[in-house]
């Protein structure tokens, strides 16, 4: 049955969906058209669809393909956004361009060519008429950017929460320029509001200054205890921003500061830790402002994958099978729709795709090369899986 | 007293004084647009019969000049005034264009800050030159734009020969009471411009990268460290007043880059230098990845500090005493007036007087109508002995 379906695959078509995705400009905020796109393949290859707006003109587009009886249910997810085209292409980034064995778009590698994958997989299957037990579905949802709002709306329904695997159809290829993960960090964004008290500016002991003291914690964020994972070693701090003081000039001191700081979770440190751990930080400075340690979305927590669970069991199976060599895997630094789907709501997730090109940066691209692979990875992951 | 001196006295006028005042309320001079003022001034400095001169610092921003030429070579006594007001502030009863007298009070924008003290200074011109007497030496005029943002009309103002006078008395609304102790001298001000550049790289892995923001934090977290020189007058300070740095749109990333501002109050012996110096010093010391640039930003000031012995601040003391029967009350301050410029740039010697001070840059701004006399006579007196007629 295998074999029919992989017959049935169609590269040539890959490239086609690819360089049709890649015309689509779907950067986050603007996902409707490509998701209409993706609907319309769906629809063609016989299956249920449904359009889910999760914001203005941001819907998500699910896709549902049923087996000829019970069984585990099985989704292909991607994100339909896309980061902003940036400067210095050299080509345009929306236009696809085929040069030596290389695709290049916006969104070549992360991840319409994961998308167009997929499509191809679901397509050979309809065509082919194969049989399978349980379901087979497709997911692709918005804003996964910027703050997950769709992965986070998908996972509100029942019939998404209930599903028993996710393939991501991520770049993560299995080699060491993105082994497959093993578990991801979690992220939490602290947002730390600090009040102080204005004075005029030429007496600073009238007052408390809010900026300063802002700066102490900023200052003092290497007292923050990380935990050691065995695993992925410990999590990282870094401040993505500050202001505070004045916005028309006047010499005040400042009674207010704000500031953000990202922080990388493993395992064993919960979001609530984290929250604890920079109060207790703030608390040991004692500071004469006011303190209120916030966070802003988005926030994940991080989890741990195992080789044993079914999923990753028959990627490892398939990867062997297709590539001639084992996968190579690592506790990844990085946040994906995984940490939503497997470390919120303990579904089991791998990520495989082709392998990426300056993701997020000029000229992204992918190889040619390795679409065909992980079209057939997709199908065979399915079939192995579901069986 | 001589007979100059009492002849002046004589053709002071307070009736006058109050109408200049009444008229100058009702130009609207908010700091930025002092034209119209300027151009008043002038014209009624030109019907005196002085000398007068507009000098545009910026383009519709003019500062008017006038002199009254002695007879013979001698000293130059400046009498300065800032033409621009605040803005108009919130929760004002009356309209504060429109003088409005309410027994001895006169309410109205710049009705002490410093209108009221310009129109003293016109009283004491006009009887001056009324008084139809020689006298060696120079008197003259000063009314500067800008005062109450960065000082720029002072600034300019010292540049021209107005700047090489050899006594200013500024007619800011310091009374020399214990309300009110009148400045014999004032911190300066510097405000430090420090850009940190780090390097950008995924704020997942920010080990590869030079965080700006929190190489600012250390900075600023060390401003305790920074060496402020001891004075016996003064104690210099500093103050944060603003950071930036970061993204703009949402992304984890490594901030390249941050900026931040700090006031120093400075102390005599201070320089723009020593305290770029200071603060350069201060970050070396703390071993930073990032490349920091220490600049400074509008507005600077200069501190300045004179002794009680000072001849201009001795003859002050006897005019006062002479007129308000009691001797004036000093201070060393920390307000920033045109003096900084004057005193602290331009060394020359400064006294600050005028009428009752009934909240600058507040609502409801006023003066004492029976405050203004006074101040003429003082000015008159002043300008008497130290010009020598």
């Amino acid at each position: 049955m295998i074999d029919d379906i992989l017959r049935h695959l169609d590269d040539g078509y890959t490239v086609r969906l690819s360089e049709e995705m890649i015309a689509i400009p779907s950067v986050t905020g603007d996902e409707e058209a490509l998701a209409l796109y993706v609907q319309e393949k769906l629809e063609s290859y016989g299956m249920e669809t449904e359009f889910r707006y999760v914001a203005d003109g941001r819907p998500n587009v699910y896709g549902v393909m049923k087996g000829s009886g019970s069984g585990k249910r099985l989704n292909y997810n991607a994100h339909t956004d896309t980061v902003p085209a940036g400067d210095d292409w050299d080509t345009d980034p929306f236009k696809a361009v085929i040069k030596d064995g290389k695709l290049y778009g916006r969104g070549a590698c992360d991840m319409k060519t994961g998308i167009a994958c997929s499509l191809n997989m679901f397509k050979a299957i309809a065509d082919s008429g194969a049989e399978f037990r349980g379901e087979l579905s497709f997911s692709g949802v918005v804003d996964q950017e910027a703050t997950d709002i769709g992965a986070w709306a998908m996972m509100e329904e029942p019939k998404w929460r209930s599903l028993d695997g996710v393939v991501l159809t991520y770049s993560y290829c299995g080699d060491e320029t993105k082994p497959i993960p093993l578990g991801l960090t979690g992220k939490i964004l602290y947002n730390v509001k600090v009040k102080g008290k204005a004075a005029h500016g030429f007496r600073p002991h009238l007052g408390v200054n809010a900026v300063e003291d802002a700066a102490s914690i900023i200052a003092n964020l290497d007292k923050l205890q990380l935990k050691e994972h065995p695993d992925f070693g410990t999590g990282t701090v870094c401040t993505l921003k500050t202001e505070g003081g004045y916005t028309k000039y006047s010499v005040v001191v400042p009674e207010s500061a704000r500031f953000e700081v990202n922080r990388l979770l493993v395992p064993g440190e919960s979001i609530q830790y984290a929250l604890d751990d920079m109060e207790r930080l703030v608390e040991e400075l004692n500071l004469e402002s006011t303190v209120e340690v916030g966070v802003k979305p988005p926030k994940y927590e991080p989890y741990t994958a195992s080789k044993h669970e079914p999923l990753m069991r028959t990627l490892d199976e398939v990867y062997r099978a297709v590539m001639g060599r084992p996968p190579l895997y690592e506790h990844a630094y990085g946040i994906t729709n995984a940490n939503i789907f497997q470390g919120e709501q303990g579904i089991e997730c791998v990520h495989i795709g082709p392998q990426r090109g300056n993701a997020h940066g000029p000229n992204e691209h992918v190889k040619l090369e390795w679409l065909p692979p992980v079209s057939e990875m997709y199908a065979r992951i399915a079939l192995g899986y579901l069986a | 007293m001589s007979a100059m001196i009492e002849d002046v006295l004589k053709e002071l006028d307070d009736g006058y004084a109050v109408k200049k005042l009444k008229e100058m309320i009702r130009i609207p001079s908010v700091v930025g647009d002092e034209k119209e003022l300027a151009h008043y001034l002038r014209d009624e400095l030109d019907s005196l019969g002085l000398e007068t001169e507009l000098h545009e610092v910026q383009p519709g921003r003019p500062n008017v000049y006038a002199k009254l030429q002695g007879s013979r070579p001698g000293k130059r006594m400046n009498f300065n005034g800032h033409l621009d007001t605040v803005p108009v502030v919130d929760g004002w009863d009356t309209d504060p264009f429109t003088p409005v007298v309410d027994g001895n009070r006169i309410i109205g924008l710049g009705s002490n800050d410093m209108k009221g003290g310009i129109a003293c200074i016109l009283n004491t011109i006009r009887a001056v030159v009324e008084s139809g007497h020689n006298f060696p030496g120079e008197l003259s005029f000063s009314g500067v734009v800008d005062e109450e943002a960065y000082g720029e009309g002072a600034k300019a103002m010292l540049k021209t020969g107005y700047g090489k006078v050899d006594a200013i008395v500024l007619a800011e609304p310091q009374t020399a009471d214990e309300l009110k102790p009148t400045a014999l001298g004032i911190t300066g001000k510097i405000l430090y411009d420090i850009h940190v550049r780090g390097r950008a790289a995924h704020g997942f892995s920010p080990e590869l990268g030079v965080n700006a923001v929190e190489q600012a934090g250390v900075i600023l977290s060390n401003l305790g460290k920074l060496k402020i020189p001891e004075h016996p007058r003064f104690r210099g300070n500093y103050s944060t007043l603003k950071i930036e740095g970061g993204y703009k749109r949402y992304s984890v990333v490594v901030p390249a880059y941050c900026r931040f501002e700090v006031n120093r109050l400075t102390v005599p012996g201070e320089t723009k230098e020593s305290v770029i110096r200071a603060m350069d010093e201060l970050i070396a010391s703390l071993g930073l990845e990032a490349d920091v640039d220490v600049g400074v930003k509008p507005p600077y000031y200069a501190p300045y500090a004179m002794d009680e012995d000072e001849p201009l601040v001795q003859l002050f003391k006897e005019a006062y005493t002479e007129v308000m029967g009691v001797e004036p009350v000093f201070e060393y301050k920390s307000s920033i007036t045109d003096a900084n410029t004057f005193a602290g740039e331009g060394g020359i010697p400064c006294i600050h007087l005028g009428p009752f001070d009934g909240g600058a840059h507040q609502k409801n701004e006023y003066t004492l109508l029976d405050s203004m006399p006074p101040v003429s006579r003082v000015y008159a007196l002043m300008a008497d002995r130290f010009l020598g007629g």
